[in-house]
């Protein structure tokens, strides 16, 4: 299976946290317009954490890996971290994209700055 | 896990004849059939034999055929040899839309170069391109009209006779690719100029194509430094292969795809359809090879779904293999007025002359499960 890492078909066929809660603090959307690649998380934040959160994503096996992944990622780290996410991490976290799947660690790159900047307000 | 290979408009499985008599030719034949002593000599026949056997099954002259190396080579040669020799500076060409990446890209590196000018015939919403079209689009300076005989995508047959007898006389030259052991091929009948086949898509060897040349059909040569293939395709001939070639193609031609394959097909689509909403046909059931069914599983993306398939032990397609790796939506299935997402969400199955019931049951579970389960992630 030389297209895909493990990482990739682990997540895909077992994906961790599909779904989307009716209520929550934030939803995120973010497309890539180029290949029609979706992902959306909603997400409870609590201080400077991800406390819940579940993806629904449309598009090639790398990018639907790459909801389940997210999904991980945000529930184990804090804000600050979450900031310094960049694609290489992403491709890593992802167990190494080919060169035709590497617009999917933009994609995660792109949602985690929506996230960033979205991020819920704490009360005084 | 048994695999079940539904890609054979990619590529299909050698012929055991083919694959014998390719043994016995590089065991046994070592010579340049060019070189003059008997190994030579030997090496000739064994691709001049080859050729008879080609010509044969095509009901054709002999020296009306030339191998290459592959159908993309074949087109390439044919469509710029053509516009080479034609009179007018630049000449205009009528194609199609949704033909190859070898015939579109070709004809795209003729205009960039001032060589020629292109019309590109859109295709009904069904996939066929009307032979009024193709008459349609012709001009006083129209050179060269080339149209493929069946759609590498959608399997659609073209009405080949009835464009080249709207021609008015213009060379037509058809890429016959996905034709060879699925419908007869007739091109003396048809009354074509030119047309292309490639070894590798009826259970002959990769790295052959084939070339019929109608006598007297004008073309000026785009390969230099030999004369070998009536200077066609100058270089060693690929002995093996070509013999190879002859082989299987006289095997598909004997056992072409039949009814049973469209049977096949048919209970390919019914337990697809039967089974699951949101399906957009393709592939035009009346009107197209019998061995293809392309299918867009609306909601889903395709490539996600091919690979769910490999998993579960089915090769498929999302199209062409050639640009399996371009993230545009399909020219062909965009051409036929399809959405984008309809288009990104097209499987290509294409069955062979093996294909087994027991296959099919199994490739219809297959695709129920994974797009079931694939569709919860929307």
């Amino acid at each position: 299976m030389g297209q895909f890492s493990k990482t990739i078909i682990d997540h895909f066929q077992n994906p961790r946290n599909l779904g989307e809660f009716e209520s929550c603090d934030l939803t995120i959307q973010v497309g890539d317009p180029m290949c029609g690649d979706k992902i959306q998380l909603t997400l409870d934040c609590d201080g400077d954490r991800v406390v819940r959160t579940a993806f629904k994503a449309y598009g090639c096996a790398p990018t639907l890996a790459l909801g389940s992944v997210l999904t991980e990622v945000l529930l184990e780290r804090p804000l600050e971290s979450l900031e310094a996410l960049d694609e290489r991490e992403f491709n890593a976290l992802l167990g190494g994209l080919k060169p035709s799947q590497k617009h999917v660690a933009s994609l995660g790159r792109r949602v985690v700055a929506e996230l960033v900047q979205r991020w819920p307000k704490q009360d005084a | 896990m048994q695999r079940c290979y539904l890609d054979n408009n990619a590529t299909t499985s050698i012929d055991p004849r083919a694959l014998e008599e390719m043994i016995e030719a590089l065991r046994t034949c070592p010579g340049n059939p060019s070189s003059t002593h008997d190994e030579g000599t030997a090496a000739r026949e064994l691709v001049e034999q080859a050729r008879a056997r080609v010509a044969e099954c095509l009901s054709v002259p002999t020296d009306c055929i030339s191998f290459t190396g592959g159908g993309t080579e074949a087109n390439n040669i044919i469509l710029t040899g053509a516009c080479l020799a034609a009179r007018a500076r630049p000449v205009h060409v009528v194609t199609s839309a949704i033909e190859h990446a070898s015939v579109l890209e070709t004809c795209w590196a003729l205009e960039s170069r001032g060589l020629a000018e292109v019309t590109y015939v859109a295709p009904t919403r069904d996939g066929h391109i009307r032979p009024h079209d193709v008459e349609s689009a012709l001009r006083p300076t129209t050179g060269l009209v080339s149209i493929m005989a069946a759609n590498n995508e959608t399997g659609a047959l073209m009405q080949i006779a009835d464009i080249v007898a709207r021609a008015g006389g213009v060379p037509v030259h058809t890429d016959a690719i996905q034709v060879a052991g699925k419908e007869p091929l007739r091109p003396a009948e048809w009354g074509v100029d030119f047309m292309t086949l490639s070894a590798h898509k009826f259970h002959g060897p990769k790295g052959v194509g084939v070339i019929y040349r109608r006598e007297g059909a004008e073309w000026k040569p785009v390969l230099h430094g030999g004369d070998q293939e009536f200077g066609m395709r100058p270089g060693t001939e690929n002995v093996a292969g070509i013999v190879g070639t002859a082989a299987a193609f006289e095997s598909s031609e004997q056992a072409r795809l039949d009814s049973r394959c469209s049977l096949l097909r048919a209970q390919l689509w019914n337990g697809l359809n039967e089974q699951l909403d949101e399906l957009t046909l393709n592939t035009p059931l009346e009107g197209s090879v019998a061995n293809t069914l392309n299918v867009s599983f609306n909601g889903i993306k395709a490539d996600a779904l091919l690979l769910a398939l490999n998993l579960a032990g089915v090769a498929a397609s999302t199209g062409s293999a050639c640009h399996a790796q371009d993230r545009r939506p399909s020219h062909v299935l965009m051409a036929m007025g399809r959405e984008e997402k309809e288009a990104r969400s097209a499987i290509r199955f294409s069955l062979s002359r093996w294909t087994t019931e027991t296959e099919i049951e199994h490739v219809i579970r297959s695709v129920c499960e994974a797009v079931g389960r694939l569709r919860r992630f929307s």
